[in-house]
């Protein structure tokens, strides 16, 4: 595993833009970065990082089948108990899950950590299945990188299958719902619609805000359609706690992801496995903030159980706080070892192993100045080297 | 390979096959007839599963089976066109054939032989399908010498069944020159336009008529039913105290 600099193509940002991925600068700030490039052996990807991947993925969905069982599990995550049928029932009828991204520290010398699993609203997609594909494909024609290297980087062919898998090949309409006003959120929708049309499925986008409800308590669209299939860019636990929460139950609408992802995509998750598989190599000691057992951590981080982009975090070295990050969100917390990243001159960086349908996927890598990944953070192409 | 083969979007349609042949890549660009020597594999040009088997280089069965995975994986790997036309002012007239490619009807060029790739040391094999060379404007560019792109020159040779020098192209734009009498390989340089020129935009997304490419905007809904909506935002007030929703 190595960083390396590299020359960019002349022409990225217009091809950027042409592909539909206008947030590749923000604010001012480049967040594609293709100066730089981190290199892996094809042993570094299948052994360190993809098989850990599949395994923590196997880890997790042992923990659902386990944790539906047990009301003192629903409740520690948070789980407001009038959906406690809802998420049951959705992972004993096997409703089938699409994508998800591991948060690894890796330094290329020591074990993968996961430091947590974005299980639910992954974004930064577009980026690691699209662009950085045809970044290494540039790169190779232009003799950049070496002919025969490789990228771990499946997503795009995985999520037209597994999108038509949804629902055992048949063919129906997926609505893919997301935020009003957030563009990376809507970029993030566009592309999976995409997929989904590459699938042979018909695809509606519409805004979040704009789901009705009939009287039969059935989600529709802005165009009184009835939504069957939503695909939804919004977190289960603001789902639970708004308005139409309360039709979730009773509504006949299959949702991607499915409810039971709502265990898994809470920091509360890293205290369960760590119980559930103590010392696991991939796993980092954790412990919900309550339990006297973080007194034993030593170095350690701090995470609020649904904070986002790395907001509301406290890194604590020796006995003092290093590095905190401002935010909204509050409520419970965890604690958790502090893991060695890959360190390079001025920053971190942390890899993104994405899961499609449960399998690994491939990886995206960002890079930020400290210790904490946020949405400040660039993203970084990797390569493969040639055997 | 660890990465998608091939990756589409809407916005411009088929960005690329992969460059999936990591034996042609690092093969060195010599007519050698002997062998592609350096990486133990040899890499073999046939017009036909006839050729293939006359050659007596691999074994019949290889021939067979080969030929048959190349022919299947063809309407996958080949660049997809939505008109004949786009299609033959890229391949030539008569090179290319209708598909259908997950639901839509295409155009791709005619597979006009197989690359097979053994193993020298023990019985593997792969392979993959070979198409005319690419003669379209896009190929040949004024000024281009013919020593980088030898397909500039070779606007009539055809990939067909002839025995005499000729050159193929493969589903990535990469130009494969196979010379007389010889079934070694040499490579030409891939196209300078990396992207494809596939003008597909978009995969069958209509329900009602699967084989046709839908031009239309992708919220075809006649079929779905309808309700009458009581109330809407119930949902999204949330977001309004946050920046993002993704993470």
């Amino acid at each position: 595993m190595q960083r390396i600099r590299l020359t960019e193509r002349p022409d990225w940002r217009m091809k950027a833009e042409s592909y539909g991925f206008p947030f590749h600068t923000i604010g001012g700030e480049v967040y594609w970065d293709e100066s730089i490039a981190w290199r892996f052996s094809l042993r570094e990807i299948e052994e360190d990082l993809e098989a850990p991947t599949g395994e923590l993925e196997q880890l997790c969905l042992a923990f659902v089948a386990e944790a539906i069982k047990h009301p003192a599990i629903l409740t520690r995550l948070g789980i407001p108990e009038m959906y406690w049928s809802f998420v049951r029932e959705s992972w004993q009828r096997g409703d089938r899950n699409l994508y998800g991204r591991f948060d690894l520290a890796y330094d290329g010398k020591t074990p993968a950590k996961l430091l947590e699993y974005n299980a639910d609203t992954p974004t930064s997609l577009f980026e690691a299945s699209v662009f950085q594909w045809s970044w290494l494909e540039d790169q190779m024609a232009a003799g950049g990188l070496p002919a025969g290297s490789d990228q771990f980087n499946s997503l795009h062919e995985r999520l037209v299958k597994a999108l038509r898998n949804i629902r055992r090949g048949q063919h129906f309409l997926l609505h893919l719902a997301s935020v009003a006003d957030s563009q990376e959120d809507k970029a993030t929708v566009a592309y999976l619609a995409d997929c989904a049309r590459q699938a042979g499925l018909e695809t509606k986008e519409l805004p979040i805000e704009q789901i009705g409800i009939d009287s039969g308590g059935q989600f529709t669209d802005g165009d009184d359609v009835l939504i069957r299939v939503l695909f939804k860019l919004y977190p289960w636990e603001w789902l639970f706690k708004e308005a139409f929460g309360r039709h979730l139950p009773a509504a006949r609408t299959q949702f991607i992801e499915p409810p039971w992802k709502a265990l898994l995509s809470t920091k509360g998750l890293m205290p369960m496995l760590w119980e559930m598989a103590p010392n696991h190599k991939n796993l980092l000691a954790s412990y919900f903030a309550d339990d006297p057992r973080c007194a034993s951590l030593g170095d350690r981080v701090e995470k609020p159980l649904h904070s986002r982009e790395g907001a509301n975090i406290r890194v604590i070295r020796a006995g003092a706080e290093t590095q905190s990050t401002p935010g909204d969100y509050g409520g419970p917390a965890i604690v958790q070892a502090l893991a060695p990243t890959a360190e390079f001159p001025g920053g971190h960086a942390i890899i993104g192993s994405w899961v499609v349908a449960s399998e690994p996927a491939g990886i995206g890598i960002r890079e930020d100045a400290g210790l904490i990944t946020r949405d400040t953070a660039r993203f970084v192409p990797h390569f493969i080297e040639g055997e | 390979m660890k990465r998608s083969e091939y990756v589409a979007i809407g916005a411009i349609g088929l960005l690329a096959v992969a460059t999936v042949w990591p034996l042609i890549q690092t093969a060195p660009p010599e007519n050698d007839p002997a062998l592609n020597k350096g990486d133990g594999f040899q890499s073999l040009a046939f017009a036909s599963l006839a050729e293939c088997k006359d050659a007596q280089i691999v074994t019949e069965a290889i021939c067979d089976t080969e030929y048959a995975k190349a022919s299947m994986a063809s309407v996958e790997d080949a660049p997809k066109f939505e008109a004949l036309k786009d299609c033959e002012t890229e391949y030539g007239a008569n090179q290319c054939r209708p598909a259908t490619w997950n639901g839509a009807s295409v155009y791709i060029p005619a597979m006009a032989g197989v690359l097979i790739a053994r193993s020298l040391a023990g019985a593997a094999a792969a392979s993959q399908p070979l198409y005319p060379p690419r003669v379209g404007p896009q190929s040949c560019p004024p000024g281009v010498s013919a020593i980088d792109r030898p397909e500039c020159q070779s606007r009539s040779a055809g990939g067909g069944g002839s025995s005499r020098s000729s050159y193929y192209s493969t589903g990535s734009g990469r130009t494969i020159s196979r010379t007389a009498g010889a079934v070694a390989i040499s490579l030409g340089l891939p196209p300078r336009t990396a992207v494809s020129r596939s003008s597909v935009s978009r995969t069958g997304s209509s329900s009602s008529s699967p084989g046709t490419p839908s031009r239309s905007s992708s919220s075809t809904t006649t079929s779905h039913s309808t309700s009458t909506t009581v109330s809407r935002g119930g949902f999204g007030s949330t977001s309004r105290s946050y920046s993002s929703s993704g993470s």
